[in-house]
């Protein structure tokens, strides 16, 4: 009952918070210098009657609020998401749709290579806290940690593609590359660096955050209780520390799946990554205001779905969320 | 009655113990650790204690004294600055403190603890009846279905509810949680049960019905139990036996009736007299003024002679021995001589007293 209440809160919650992002999606771009017309007039060859028209077409004439406000949001409700400036008059979604697969690719096997090394390194850093192993394992943890998307992919890029060789430097494909499974080993051949630079930043993260829930976990009662059992080392880790432990991890993966989308912009420029990001940057650039609020609808969508997405996965694995218990 | 895990299973001792030794023999126990300016701070100076199936011996002192410490020594779960330096703890004639002692294989299944705060002790995200299988299961090799099974059964022996037996510890009530914690520690069927303050947190109506609970375990399984308590109240209605310890050191100890009834050592006297006593209407309290020594900086002599009112010169430059008087009754005080081999006639120290609800 108390279950059921709590999820519904959380469903309401965010879809309450899709809403807002569509408005502010709005506002935000119409507060931004410049609009999609004077674009167009800078051509000093357009006349006067054709620019009204293209107002006319694009919905301008009419008043910002309320009018262009239900239109965006009925629209984009609707699945409508406008057309392109920059890419022809394309469907947004069609645009996107093409775009994300890339994004997905190396975000998400960046995400899960990140996870399964961050916490092997976390777990066993703060299993050792103190020790040699934990103070070398935790220094490599904070150095890249602190180290930008762009400057590690920069790294990567020397050492592997311009001086070993071994890799691209940049893209997706070779040109005019073989298809079928070779084609899949050059795509992966150069998915390889982008996927590196946000496993190596996202790994950092992941080690030092479980690392301390680890070293605090060691501290607990129920710890010295598995000790007195007698239960061995690693099943005191799997067993009891780590269900515990992980808590916070969880969380902060699901939460950086939503972001990381975002934050793979750098890496996907230093790459030349055709992907959202790289898409983000070109729209920028032209004022492509469909293609950007698409993109930013998308993010800040992502962002709450898998914050939503935390907080199952929370009341999943600690039983004292999903009682309402206080804590 | 009691169909909990294995309580009729014959008893296989671990390599080295044999039966014919005395159940649990602690010798001339000595543990320290190391400070981290590199000082070491004793904090169990040389106690001998033991207990018999089916005892049940009181270990009681002030926070601080080294009770809690003697446990870990016991379980081979001291902190890592910890050590053992002098003495033995002889299970069955196995010595658990030295070298290479199968503490893996007598932790739990010889010898388990109740620990103090069941919230804690008990791990908040796995089911009770789980975390009672679990030692089943890994310490006995059972199967999983007859763990789980035999989980049951002992969450049901020491009182949780039918419909509590999948709960987590914090869907429990906070004496049914120490109860799940006895069920925990009963699951390998140990011979000694430790119990680490196990009622400390509990109100005073709980904290008789645990110990009615421990007390029938003992009975049921022929525990030897230690209870390590600060309230002696505890001990008098739960042990035979009890040991009185004063920084690191058992200054006193003797049958529950012996010392109860004519508490020789000074600071025994100050603290039996330092609660007031609801049923012989008594309302006038000692009070024993100062705090436990420092550890760490220790002054010669008895520890407690800086809080004693009987100390003179001597207590103050030499260790106070501890003399033997008749069988498991002991005492380390100057101020008794050896005399005839008999009990010495107690000395009343001339403690300060506060009558109570007087103005």
């Amino acid at each position: 009952m108390k279950a059921r209440r709590w999820l519904l809160g959380r469903f309401g919650g965010a879809i309450a918070t899709i809403l807002m992002v569509l408005i502010l999606n709005f506002v935000l771009f119409r507060l931004m210098p410049g609009s999609p017309d004077r674009a167009l007039a800078r051509n000093p060859r357009v006349s006067a009657a054709a620019m009204e028209a293209a107002r006319v077409r694009w919905g301008l004439d009419k008043p910002i609020f309320p009018d262009q406000l239900i239109a965006y949001v009925g629209a984009t409700i609707t699945g409508d998401f406008g057309y392109s400036v920059k890419y022809g008059g394309r469907e947004v979604t069609s645009v996107i749709g093409e775009k994300i697969g890339p994004t997905l690719l190396i975000v998400g096997l960046g995400e899960l290579i990140a996870l399964a090394a961050g916490i092997a390194l976390g777990a066993w850093t703060g299993w050792r806290r103190g020790r040699f192993g934990d103070r070398v394992g935790t220094l490599g943890a904070l150095i890249l940690y602190s180290m930008p998307y762009f400057w590690t992919g920069m790294l990567l890029i020397t050492l592997f593609a311009t001086t070993l060789g071994w890799l691209p430097t940049s893209g997706i494909t070779t040109p005019g590359g073989p298809g079928g499974i070779q084609g899949a080993i050059d795509l992966l051949r150069h998915a390889a660096l982008p996927i590196a630079t946000i496993a190596l930043g996202l790994i950092g993260q992941y080690a030092i955050l479980l690392r301390s829930s680890v070293a605090e976990a060691l501290r607990e009662g129920y710890v010295l209780t598995a000790r007195a059992k007698g239960l061995r080392d690693e099943r005191i880790l799997r067993g009891h520390i780590l269900p515990n432990a992980l808590l916070p991890t969880v969380t902060l993966a699901a939460i950086n799946a939503g972001y990381v989308i975002g934050g793979a912009l750098t890496v996907e420029i230093v790459f030349s990554w055709p992907g959202l990001g790289l898409l983000t940057q070109e729209a920028l650039q032209s004022r492509d205001y469909p293609i950007l609020q698409g993109v930013f609808l998308l993010l800040s969508v992502s962002v709450v779905m898998t914050n939503l997405l935390a907080d199952l996965l929370y009341s999943r694995l600690d039983p004292r969320v999903r009682h309402g218990a206080a804590r | 009655m009691s169909a909990a895990a294995g309580a009729d299973h014959a008893r296989q001792l671990p390599e080295g113990a044999d039966a014919a030794s005395p159940l649990l023999e602690i010798r001339g126990l000595r543990v320290s650790f190391t400070l981290s300016d590199g000082r070491r701070l004793t904090a169990v100076d040389g106690i001998n204690l033991s207990v018999a199936p089916g005892e049940a011996v009181g270990l009681a002192g002030e926070s601080g004294s080294g009770k809690s410490t003697a446990v870990g020594a016991i379980m081979g779960l001291l902190a890592p600055n910890g050590r053992i330096d002098a003495g033995s703890i002889r299970y069955r004639g196995l010595d658990l403190a030295a070298k290479g002692a199968p503490l893996r294989r007598t932790r739990w299944r010889e010898i388990a603890v109740v620990f103090q705060g069941s919230l804690v002790a008990l791990n908040p995200v796995i089911k009770v009846r789980d975390q009672v299988a679990e030692a089943i299961e890994l310490r006995l090799g059972e199967p999983a279905e007859v763990a789980q099974e035999k989980a049951k059964l002992l969450l049901h022996d020491v009182g949780i509810p039918e419909k509590r037996i999948n709960a987590y510890p914090h869907q429990l009530s906070g004496g049914q949680r120490q109860r799940a914690m006895l069920a925990v520690a009963l699951s390998c069927s140990p011979a000694v049960l430790i119990g680490d303050e196990p009622t400390t947190a509990l109100d005073v109506i709980v904290q008789a019905q645990i110990l009615e609970l421990l007390d029938r375990m003992r009975q049921e399984y022929g525990l030897g139990l230690i209870l390590i308590t600060h309230d002696l109240a505890v001990i008098a209605d739960m042990c035979d036996r009890v040991a009185i310890m004063y920084a690191g050191r058992i200054v006193e100890s003797g049958s529950v009736k012996e010392i109860f009834s004519a508490p020789r050592h000074p600071y025994t006297q100050a603290l039996l007299g330092a609660a007031p006593d609801a049923r012989a209407g008594r309302r006038t309290i000692k009070v024993l003024e100062g705090h436990p020594p420092d550890l760490s900086a220790l002054p010669p002599g008895c520890h407690f002679a800086p809080r004693c009112p009987l100390a003179d010169a001597r207590c103050r430059e030499e260790d106070p021995p501890t003399i033997e008087y008749a069988d498991q009754v002991t005492l380390a005080c100057h101020r008794y001589s050896l005399g005839d081999g008999k009990l010495p006639t107690p000395i009343d120290a001339p403690y300060p007293t506060l009558e109570l609800g007087k103005r």
